[in-house]
């Protein structure tokens, strides 16, 4: 038994600097695969509420138009999702047909509509 | 001489999660334990009636946080069994891998924690220094640090390329450095020494009567791991299950290091077996009978059962964590204790509330 075991871990620390990163000097990166928020493409969005009915936080909802004269994405529908419901699963992206869900890897800004 | 009943718990420093704890104490030494738990039930096993058994996956991924990869992966080999899934083998040796990182990086929380507990601060930012390590790792092949989300019904969602493995290689190489230098404060500290030999001692055959899983019975002595099943490619990697036999805290210590290196090893088997081909195998159907599927996590076994009945919906999903299993184990630890040491033997078992109120 030893009362100094941890001095060469000790001294190595004291000569190594900061093992953290000296955020917001340099901001870390997020990896190719980090899951951080969901992003939906418009354009490409055909309202087929998949991603409404499979989320199972019930995070995401769709509404469609029922005008077969409305055809400009504002018109097609309306696509929203609850930044504080979702857990960032990826099943959306999962079953989207077309390819408009895209996982972003930044995280969504905070979400300030219940500050008062 | 005239018995003092103290509360400990639900908030105390050394508890991340709410436990309470009637102790019943002659002068300073306890005589009795009795718990109370349910501060943090969720009703997580109910949820299965109200998510599609696809869906489950998540939630049951959220039952812990430490061990989350485990918690979906138990789930969805009970699926498997049930629809009768052959999982591609390269999906096998995945689950392998994460779930051994899984293991790495709760001992080496478990570690701090420890440390944490018996007044030794900087071995506790230095062990979780090192368990970021370990997270690097989890966010650059799943995109989660806890909660992984790449554990689905058939297989793994995610592939890891060769590149990245042979990066992984090099990096687990390095925490095996890093993690071996300060280890030896675990073993060979004389004041870690003071707080950990000889106290709380759980016999071997107490660790058998009372049903401790995990390092908790492997620490006494019991040489019982359920990897050794050979679940997913636990069949084709070279081990030994890691035991002690002194049954008191320092050995608990000391088998929770052993498998740190040991998941290290395996990991690195993984990674130089690893074969190639699919990830997933397509679902058809719905599930429709019952199974219970045991997994050894880095607690201790957890069991899963589930019961289906041809929808979408399953009748029930029974969780047993290894937390649950160890209480009564971790109550006799405690009896003719000193009030001083009450705070270490809670922690000796890894607890995890959450877990065990789901």
């Amino acid at each position: 038994m030893s009362l100094l075991s941890m001095t060469k871990t000790n001294l190595k620390a004291l000569f190594h600097g900061p093992y953290t990163s000296q955020f917001p000097l340099k901001a870390r990166e997020p990896f190719a695969n980090t899951r951080g928020h969901i992003d939906c493409d418009l354009s490409t969005c055909i309202f087929c509420t998949l991603c409404d009915k499979k989320c199972p936080t019930g995070a995401i909802s769709v509404t469609r138009s029922v005008k077969a004269t409305d055809t400009t994405p504002e018109k097609k529908g309306t696509w929203s999702i609850e930044p504080l419901k979702c857990i960032q699963c990826g099943y959306c992206v999962e079953t989207c047909n077309k390819n408009s869900l895209i996982m972003k890897g930044e995280c969504s800004e905070p979400a300030t509509e219940n500050v008062r | 001489m005239s018995r003092t009943v103290i509360p400990f718990g639900p908030q105390h420093p050394v508890l991340p999660e709410p436990i309470h704890l009637d102790l019943v104490l002659e002068d300073e030494k306890v005589v009795e334990a009795i718990p109370r738990i349910g501060y943090v039930h969720r009703g997580l096993e109910l949820l299965v009636q109200k998510k599609d058994f696809k869906q489950y996956v998540f939630v049951a991924e959220r039952i812990c946080g430490i061990c989350s990869f485990m918690h979906g992966m138990g789930y969805c080999c009970a699926i498997e069994n049930i629809m009768d899934i052959k999982v591609p083998e390269r999906a096998d040796f995945l689950r392998t891998l994460w779930s051994e990182l899984s293991r790495m990086h709760s001992h080496m929380l478990w570690l701090g924690l420890w440390a944490d507990a018996f007044g030794f601060e900087s071995l506790f930012m230095h062990s979780w220094r090192l368990r970021e390590k370990i997270l690097d790792i989890f966010e650059q092949t799943t995109g989660g640090r806890v909660i992984f989300s790449v554990c689905e019904i058939g297989g793994v969602k995610k592939d890891i390329d060769a590149e990245t493995l042979k990066n992984i290689s090099s990096k687990i190489d390095e925490i095996k450095k890093d993690a071996l230098e300060f280890s030896k404060v675990f073993y060979k500290d004389k004041t870690v020494a003071v707080r950990t030999v000889d106290v709380g001692i759980l016999t071997k055959e107490q660790a058998f009567a009372l049903g401790a899983v995990g390092p908790m019975a492997r620490g006494s002595g019991l040489s019982q791991d359920l990897r050794s099943t050979g679940y997913a490619a636990y069949g084709q990697v070279d081990f030994e299950p890691i035991f002690e036999t002194d049954g008191d805290c320092y050995a608990r210590t000391a088998v929770r290091i052993r498998e740190f290196f040991q998941s290290a090893d395996i990991i690195k088997q993984c990674i130089g077996k690893m074969p190639e081909g699919e990830i997933r195998q397509k679902v058809t159907g719905k599930p429709n009978g019952e199974y219970f599927m045991r997994l050894e996590q880095p607690r201790g076994e957890v069991l899963y059962y589930a019961k289906a009945n041809g929808t979408d919906f399953l009748d029930r999903v029974r969780v047993r964590t290894p937390t649950f299993a160890n209480i009564p184990a971790m109550l006799e630890t405690l009896k003719n204790s000193q009030l001083a040491d009450v705070p270490l033997l809670i922690l000796t078992i890894d607890p995890c509330i959450s877990c065990t109120e789901r």
